[in-house]
């Protein structure tokens, strides 16, 4: 059954079928929410907010979008509700860039089974995880969306409404914020 | 090509994101710049470090939580966008000229679209365009749909009764969850609130205007027009 039979089921009084939906979205919107509030408590909380949402506003799904599409939005605009305030403290980090001529360092990924490097894998698990999230918002949106969610950049603009160039742009300003970031924890 | 504008299609080009032609373009300039080299290098090994972050999974009750609290706070598929803005708390509409429906349904596609809107609604209140017509009634019915089926106390507080939330209550007689009052006006511009049981202040989810309350809320605004003057 695809999701729009499903809406149209909902809609017509079938609201037990709306547990299919969240079953089949559930790992993109935590996964979504986690990579972005970098915590599993604010992750199953934004998740839950954001079905709950989404089932009261389910009369207003466009049909012509995809329910990913919406479904992203929802969850987005909960996390900016959420942490405009956070976002506002990191603003600072927002400076133009300059240039930067040192090395960027990183570990590569070792897929071994030696235990010393899976801690060291996890380490930098944690490190990378953590210089995206002190990225400011807009930022860590391209590159969870990007990253995480494996988004091209046609729906990525789609889910941010954002011209292509601008996401573009963004995605820019994020990676060099992010070497930046990584090469003052490495 | 100079190596500024290769560095801009860097990001694209690791991404697999460009046409054949730039990509073309790219690759000639990175056989012959060790500096470009270098800098797609350590931007790629970046991204296979961002890629490598690892898929986690929702917990396992999220889908029964989720239901749960469907079924418990009845919550309810809403079929106006301004209800979603309060989560128990909807109006039927009830109380303003049909004519306005179709405004308020507008209103809240986003953040910034409200923000225009609000000023779209000061705009035409001010010149009174024909397509809206001015509340002149000095008569005004306040209506109030709460939905969780709780005995409540609800009354609206405001410039015309200096705020106090006990002098005019809202009634519910049908027991229907439609709690309405009427309040006598003069022409004028009011700001107002619903108060839910003495302590929940929140603004009418279905003015047409509103105004920062200077406490971190907002105010719902109300203008009577004096009607009678041509």
């Amino acid at each position: 059954m695809d999701d729009l039979k499903i809406i149209e089921s909902c809609l017509l009084g079938n609201t037990q079928i709306f547990s299919r939906l969240i079953d089949n979205y559930k790992n993109m919107v935590y996964n979504l929410a986690y990579r972005m509030s970098n915590n599993p408590h604010d992750a199953e909380d934004v998740s839950q907010e954001a079905f709950l949402r989404a089932y009261q506003s389910l009369a207003h799904f466009n049909p012509s979008y995809k329910f990913s599409t919406w479904l992203y939005q929802i969850t987005l605009n909960i996390i900016r509700d959420k942490y405009k305030k956070k976002d506002i403290d990191y603003d600072s980090l927002d400076a133009p860039i300059e240039k930067d001529d040192s090395e960027f360092y990183h570990q590569p990924a070792d897929l071994s089974n030696n235990p010393e490097q899976i801690i060291a894998q996890k380490e930098n698990l944690r490190i990378i995880q953590q210089a995206i999230y002190s990225l400011p918002l807009k930022y860590r949106e391209v590159i969870v969306l990007r990253h995480l969610q494996d988004l091209s950049y046609i729906e990525i603009s789609s889910i941010l409404k954002l011209p292509q160039g601008t996401v573009k742009a963004h995605l820019y300003r994020a990676r060099e914020q992010l070497k930046k970031i990584l090469l003052n924890s490495g | 090509m100079n190596c500024k504008k290769i560095e801009e299609l860097l990001n694209p080009y690791v991404d697999q994101e460009l046409d054949a032609e730039s990509t073309q373009t790219v690759e000639e300039h990175l056989k012959s710049c060790p500096t470009c080299q270098d800098e797609y290098l350590k931007l790629k090994e970046m991204v296979a470090s961002l890629n490598f972050l690892p898929q986690v999974s929702a917990p396992q009750n999220l889908t029964q939580n989720i239901m749960a609290k469907i079924s418990q706070e009845e919550i309810q598929i809403q079929s106006s966008w301004i209800d979603h803005l309060k989560k128990q708390i909807s109006v039927p509409s009830l109380s303003f000229p049909r004519k306005w429906e179709s405004i308020f349904s507008f209103r809240l596609v986003g953040a910034a679209a409200a923000a225009v809107l609000v000023m779209f609604f000061a705009f035409t209140f001010i010149f009174n365009t024909p397509d809206t017509s001015p509340i002149c009634s000095a008569e005004v019915q306040f209506s109030l749909r709460i939905n969780d089926n709780k005995t409540h106390t609800v009354a609206i507080a405001g410039d015309f009764n200096n705020w106090d939330p006990q002098t005019n209550i809202l009634e519910d007689p049908e027991g229907d969850g439609i709690w309405t009052g009427t309040l006598k006006l003069e022409p004028g511009r009011y700001e107002y609130m619903f108060v839910m049981d003495g302590e929940n202040w929140f603004p009418d989810p279905n003015a047409l205007r509103y105004v920062k309350d200077g406490f971190g809320n907002k105010n719902a605004i109300l203008d009577i027009n004096n009607c009678n003057t041509t």
